[in-house]
């Protein structure tokens, strides 16, 4: 069986997301003041999108899936990308407890949770990370609150 | 106000201990980050992006000026003493700049660099500084038909210059489009594209957006490898001293290849969406092409250096012209600067030099002053960048990261912002892994909202759609686009396929069209020395029998 290549895949994603994004067009609340409509324009775009999406699935139809020397697999793709997976869902992580552990603490934590999951694993090294997050948090946190004035998010453990 | 005056307002603001003290900071901050193999110039003015937002526009935009003018410099560091480019327009640099160093001269490969870069920057800013105020009068006569097909004009050459696939150019910069049209309508109020999602109503911010897209995306690209992630940046070389003399007097013993580079930088650099990473490579392949001792290049010779070097920093100058004159981004760098005014309530468009004057050229004089500042600083930045690349790239990384966080809040005060970098850091992420180019999708959110606003006024004017054809300067850049929409496979075809010998003479040919209908005597006499060309083009391949190039003789450019 003809094996289907990443770009069949994201031509195909990218077709229904035209697909859906021109659905929600005909939600548009209308307004009967205005000359043209606020949907002319998201309706050309996404109809040029469609379009390009329609001639890249062609495109990769026609170049077809490549040879590969080892079968695609979940857990090489994971290995391959762990460091990756770990930063995303360490920033995520850091963004929903942001609420609670505001800016500073959230933001040591964030450093030395991801410098911990991608970086050296002994102690020597974690002592290391804990000074860089305490450090380099605790300075840029210092410049933006007392220098520039910005209010962070305080959290409700440490709050300012 | 006249411009002398004008001028005076932008030197007195621009050479204010407080904003002088800060370009300081700013180049000095840039040629570190430049030379840090791994980190673009982008994301140096990215992170320099959020210090600014208590500033004035004029102050804050000097800085980012600066932070450029470093990076841009930056990138020779590592280029010369590792052979690993410090950012992708300082490829070149490694061609002769590493064997120069490795041969017992990386003071004069140092040297000839730093020079190079200030010589380029310097015959660029004289540029920006005379072409930049006549442009800008002829983005005066623009309407909303003209400034629409120039947006058009800008996504399509951003996506015929992002590489081998222009259809995932195209797709990235209407991708763009399409970000940019998500939340409230300005004109009407009707929220678009929110799925029932409020926070989405606001739409997204254009920061968060370019900061996800490109620079949370690339530092996870940095530490994707493990191994490479833990080790050191670079084993870097210590205690170098640049000569400074003699690199002065072998560039101005080359300075054919000084002046045709800084004008290859110049003319790519006006060019919306390329930048220096196509300047360095084509200003090197020509003075190769130029040299009588083509095969000693690779060897160490000093045009390798000064051709790259040159061009990457006439760049800037280039790309300059396009944002202030016409409000199009050159690259993604101006892209940010504009974010950056619209921060301070500048709308970019091309009346951006009329109705800001003191700040227009507060840019050039910040340019001409930078250039000055990185000459002196450069030693200083020799020493940190051999302490900095010590760190490895995993903790580097993780803490930029962190900044990035910090720094976009403080854009709005939202944490949705910091939603919209997390989001939009893994579309970015997975754009690159996938091969899809940013620079387009970056313009196509910077532009969508100007692009529909022009739209609407034009079709609201009248619904008549030949105007964007009839109308001069329209016709101009949609011929402009479709000639480059039509390049990649000019590119690809040019060996094998008789009707590309037609192509690169009938652009001038069809250009001299909308030249000859805007009238006045300029203009026309242009059209007239465009159809010179043409025509001369075409008799030199009827002479030569319409033959079509060896494949041996072809170079194709972009494919970065």
């Amino acid at each position: 069986m003809r094996r289907i290549s990443a770009d069949v895949v994201i031509a195909l994603l990218l077709l229904v997301i035209c697909a859906v994004f021109f659905a929600e067009t005909f939600a548009y609340q209308r307004v009967y003041l205005s000359i043209i409509g606020a949907k002319l324009w998201p309706r050309v775009v996404v109809a040029v999108l469609g379009m390009l999406a329609a001639v890249y699935l062609y495109q990769s139809f026609r170049a077809g899936a490549g040879e590969r020397d080892t079968p695609w697999s979940l857990k090489a793709w994971i290995e391959e990308n762990r460091n990756v997976i770990a930063c995303f869902a360490l920033y995520g992580l850091f963004l929903v407890t942001l609420p609670w552990l505001g800016m500073l603490l959230g933001g040591i934590l964030f450093v030395f949770a991801t410098l911990a999951a991608i970086g050296h694993n002994d102690l020597k090294s974690h002592l290391v990370h804990a000074a860089i997050a305490v450090v380099s948090i605790g300075l840029m946190w210092s410049v933006f609150t007392f220098a520039l004035g910005v209010v962070l998010p305080e959290g409700v453990i440490l709050p300012r | 106000m006249d411009i002398l005056e004008n001028a005076l307002l932008a030197l007195q603001a621009v050479a204010h201990p407080h904003t002088f003290a800060l370009m300081m900071i700013g180049v000095a901050a840039g040629l570190i980050a430049g030379a840090i193999p791994g980190f673009t110039i982008t994301m140096a003015v990215v992170l320099t992006l959020p210090f600014t937002f208590g500033m004035d526009a004029i102050r804050g935009l000097s800085t980012m000026v600066a932070v450029f003018v470093g990076g841009l410099s930056g990138g020779l560091m590592a280029s010369i003493l590792t052979g690993i480019p410090g950012t992708p327009s300082s490829v070149a640099t490694t061609f002769d700049g590493h064997p120069m160093a490795k041969s017992g001269r990386p003071g004069l490969a140092l040297g000839l660099g730093v020079w190079a870069s200030f010589f380029g920057g310097l015959i660029s800013c004289a540029f920006l500084i005379m072409l930049a105020p006549s442009l800008a009068n002829i983005g005066l006569e623009f309407g909303p038909w003209d400034y629409f097909s120039l947006v058009v004009f800008a996504l399509t050459i951003t996506a015929s210059l992002a590489g081998k696939d222009m259809t995932k150019g195209l797709i990235a910069g209407v991708f763009g489009l399409l970000v940019a049209s998500i939340g409230e309508d300005e004109t009407s109020g009707v929220a678009r594209f929110t799925f029932g999602i409020d926070d989405v109503r606001q739409g997204f911010a254009f920061l968060p957006v370019l900061v996800g897209l490109f620079a949370f995306s690339q530092l996870l690209s940095d530490i994707r490898d493990p191994t490479a992630a833990r080790k050191p940046m670079v084993m870097s070389q210590a205690k170098i001293k640049i000569e400074h003399v003699q690199a002065v007097k072998t560039i101005f013993r080359k300075w054919a290849t000084l002046i045709r580079s800084s004008l290859i930088g110049i003319f790519i650099g006006i060019l919306p969406g390329a930048g220096g990473t196509i300047a360095n490579i084509l200003a090197y392949d020509q003075a190769k092409k130029a040299s009588d001792t083509p095969e000693k290049f690779g060897t160490g010779v000093p045009e390798g250096i000064i051709a790259p070097e040159s061009s990457n920093n006439a760049v800037e100058g280039g790309a300059l012209i396009t944002m202030m004159a016409l409000g199009i981004p050159g690259d993604v760098v101006t892209a940010i600067m504009l974010g950056a005014l619209l921060i301070h309530n500048i709308a970019p468009s091309p009346t951006f030099i009329s109705t800001e004057p003191v700040l227009a050229y507060s840019i050039m004089i910040a340019f001409a002053i930078s250039l000055f500042i990185m000459l002196g600083l450069q030693t200083v930045c020799l020493r940190i960048f051999v302490l900095v690349t010590r760190v490895p790239m995993y903790q580097l990384g993780t803490v930029i990261l962190t900044y990035c966080a910090i720094g976009i809040f403080a854009l709005n005060n939202i944490t949705f912002d910091l939603w919209t970098l997390f989001w939009f850091g893994i579309i970015g992420y997975a754009m690159r892994q996938f091969g899809f180019p940013l620079a387009p999708m970056i313009l196509g959110v910077v532009l969508g909202n100007n692009a529909e606003v022009n739209l609407i006024r034009a079709l609201a004017t009248d619904t008549d759609l030949t105007l964007f054809l009839i109308r001069p300067w329209s016709l101009f850049f949609i011929l402009i686009a479709a000639f480059s929409f039509a390049f990649p496979w000019y590119q690809n075809l040019r060996t094998s396929r008789q009707w590309t010998l037609l192509f690169i003479p009938c652009l001038p040919l069809s250009l001299s069209v909308p030249l000859f209908m805007m009238g006045g005597w300029v203009r026309p006499v242009v059209a007239l020395g465009l159809l010179a060309i043409g025509c001369w083009l075409l008799w030199t391949r009827h002479k030569s029998g319409w033959r079509l190039p060896k494949p041996a003789d072809v170079k194709v450019y972009g494919d970065d």
